[in-house]
């Protein structure tokens, strides 16, 4: 009996302990490795023709900030496209995008959805085969990019090779409450360690959705947006590199955007992610283990794991209901599996960025308050592993018996249409 | 680079750091976030490893003393708190050093079926409050509901098997107190890995090594000798609750906080130098 449980809580401490070296590893090439951050200096180009969407359901508290900061961008108007993408909003989202419009028709066309299946993935679905350029930025409506940004993201599309851009998010709420704190401490793990470490060491950086872009040829090779997923960014992100295509991140270009500020906001938030990697981990693992000739061991590995981090969520409630049962078999918590179990897990949950990650990111951003707060992470990480362990049985049930996923969206905090708002 | 013992610079290379970063007109340019990092790895990562397995000769050394000290500490306390019984010495050992910890003498009660109830009871009471926690306080419920969910297993597993839960009390603190000496142990080392990379004195590094190790010498033994007070007056139905969530997970938190903080003392590497 004994021996029945060991060995799957050993496999399961096994898969921490490959995590937590990885994310040691990251952290210690952010600190030490040689950066990769192609072409981000480039100023002046033949700069080529972008498009800008910006999926907007029900965003009337926040696209005008949007679009002025768009309108303000430091990139040739002539090749520069606004495309709000108005989807099935309710609010004055529409009123706002046609106020735009009138007053920018060549550089502001929003293209509005009525009907269809609701989500971003399906707006970018339906929209993309209307919309020129040859890059296609993408921003959620509550983000505020700096002028210079347009240009960093697009560079890199100058290498051939280049099928995806990500640049840094930035929560700009910080300072709201506890979680808004916590959250901007996993962020600066996510990208000022992982996702650079990932990039310097020619793995797999994802592209996220938002602050980032596909060149447009790329995408059609790879069959387009696929509306049938929560997680649009992560799908693409794996296709690309299936296909050959390059996903290149850059930390110097940031953009800052809304974290949630209430605790249902961001369980809702977190168990949409679960649902939508979860979808990518059962659709992509089986081609990335089939390895295609162009996938070096180590990319493949990464990928795997990277599809994996959701998946951990549930694997450790697994792990700590063995390591319960061990224990009222008379496994001596002194023995180690108990600790190494409890160290592992404290410090691989949540976003999971390792508290070491976090910690050298925060201070690399030079948020050294904020670094105190690492123990409070913990409180984070429970309430996530508990809804992303819920999603994920969810999902199979719904799966199981047929059901459709759905899509929410996350709540906005800022006080209206004022930042810049049309007259 | 900084001075390795006391981390700030000298005045050769704080003019140097001034310099290298005037721009046009007598403005600072300075390094984006983006792009700093640390240099010299080699030297770093070998230094650090080195201070981090010093630190842990120095702790497996100061064992024995660290041993008799938690002995006269759970004596005091024992003595304090009126427990029944002796303080009784284990032999362990660590590696190649043996020697002793204190134990409690005296066994706690196995829970009636009334304890069982008043479990079954706080259980509910945890459930109601943790639903009734909203807002701001929702990782509390989780937590709370966290602590139902282990007491149930304690509940269950006494109500049908009362005879044989595995655990004598006295096994238990040895136990608490020897999974302690692991994480005490890993201190030095995890630092190493971690903290002593960065651009802090050695000074520093040893002070924070040192308040780590410190508090949980004094934390360790006053824990075991609570939760063995709490088990005696609660029964073994509570022992569950406090090995699984108010043990080592709780030591690590305080290792976190403790590294959390250290983490935010200031770098003379990334700092802002003043004008001269």
């Amino acid at each position: 009996m004994r021996t029945a449980l060991l060995i799957p809580l050993l496999v399961i401490v096994g898969i921490v302990v490959v995590y937590t070296l990885r994310h040691y590893l990251f952290t210690l090439n952010r600190l030490f490795g040689t950066h990769r951050q192609p072409y981000v200096d480039i100023g002046v180009a033949d700069w080529p023709h972008v498009s800008v969407l910006v999926p907007a359901h029900n965003e009337e508290k926040v696209i005008a900030g949007m679009l002025d900061a768009l309108l303000a961008a430091d990139y040739p108007a002539d090749r520069l496209v606004i495309v709000p993408i108005n989807d099935r909003s309710t609010d004055g989202t529409r009123a706002i995008l046609d106020a735009y419009a009138a007053r920018h028709p060549a550089r502001v066309k929003p293209y509005h959805r009525t009907d269809g299946r609701p989500g971003k993935a399906a707006a970018l679905a339906e929209a993309f085969p209307t919309i020129a350029g040859e890059v296609h930025l993408i921003f959620d409506a509550d983000y505020l990019p700096g002028q210079g940004l347009i240009k960093q993201l697009v560079a890199p599309f100058f290498d051939p090779e280049v099928g995806a851009v990500m640049g840094r998010v930035v929560p700009l709420n910080v300072s709201r409450s506890l979680l808004t704190r916590l959250l901007d401490l996993e962020r600066s793990g996510g990208y000022q360690v992982d996702q650079q470490a990932r990039m310097n060491l020619d793995l797999v950086p994802q592209y996220g959705g938002t602050v980032g872009g596909v060149r447009r040829s790329a995408l059609e090779a790879v069959d387009g947006w696929r509306e049938d997923t929560l997680a649009e960014d992560t799908d693409v992100t794996y296709r690309l590199i299936l296909g050959g295509w390059q996903v290149v991140y850059q930390n110097r270009s940031e953009c800052y955007e809304e974290v949630p500020e209430t605790w249902p906001t961001r369980i809702r938030q977190i168990k949409r992610w679960a649902r939508g990697h979860n979808q990518a981990l059962a659709a992509y693992t089986g081609r990335i283990l089939a390895k295609p000739a162009h996938l070096r061991p180590l990319v493949a590995l990464d990928g795997l794991l990277l599809l994996g981090v959701f998946a951990m969520g549930p694997l450790l409630l697994i792990g700590w209901g063995l390591a319960t049962t061990l224990y009222y078999l008379g496994y001596q918590i002194s023995t180690g599996i108990l600790p190494i179990l409890a160290v592992a897990t404290y410090s691989t949950l949540g976003n999971f960025a390792a508290f070491f990650e976090v910690a050298t990111a925060a201070r690399l951003d030079g948020s050294r308050n904020r670094i105190r707060l690492l123990p409070f992470l913990l409180f984070g990480f429970l309430v996530s592993l508990t809804s992303v362990s819920v999603a994920t049985l969810s999902q199979l049930v719904g799966r199981f018996r047929g059901e459709d996923h759905t899509w929410q969206k996350t709540e906005r905090y800022r006080n209206g249409p004022s930042i810049g708002g049309p007259a | 680079m900084a001075s390795p013992v006391t981390g700030r610079l000298t005045d050769r290379e704080r003019l140097l750091r001034v310099l290298s970063q005037r721009g046009a007109r007598g403005g600072r340019i300075e390094a984006h976030r983006a792009m700093l990092r640390l240099p010299n790895a080699g030297r770093r990562l070998s230094a650090s490893l080195l201070l981090g397995v010093a630190g842990l000769a120095g702790f497996v050394a100061l064992l024995p003393t660290l041993g008799a000290f938690w002995g006269t500490l759970f004596r005091r306390i024992h003595a304090a708190l009126g427990l029944p019984g002796p303080v009784v010495e284990r032999p362990t050992a660590f590696g190649p050093v043996e020697f002793t910890v204190p134990t409690v003498a005296f066994d706690a009660p196995v829970p009636m079926p009334r304890d069982l109830a008043i479990a079954a009871g706080v259980v509910a009471g945890l459930i109601v409050i943790s639903l009734a926690l909203r807002g701001r306080w929702l990782p509390a419920a989780y937590f709370l509901r966290a602590v139902a969910v282990v007491l149930t297993t304690a509940v269950g597993f006494f109500a049908f098997w009362p005879d044989q839960f595995p655990y004598r009390l006295s096994e238990y603190v040895v136990g608490h107190l020897q999974a302690g000496l692991v994480v005490m142990g890993l201190v030095p080392l995890v630092l190493g890995f971690t903290f002593y990379l960065f651009d802090l004195s050695v000074l520093r590094k040893i002070l924070l090594t040192a308040m780590v190790l410190g508090h949980l010498a004094i934390f360790l033994p006053l824990q075991a000798m609570f939760h063995a007070l709490v088990v005696s007056q609660l029964t073994l139905v509570a022992m569950p609750v406090l090995a699984l969530l108010f043990g080592i997970l709780l030591d690590v938190m305080v290792f976190v906080a403790f590294y959390g903080w250290a983490m935010s003392w200031p770098s003379a590497l990334w700092e802002e130098v003043p004008r001269p």
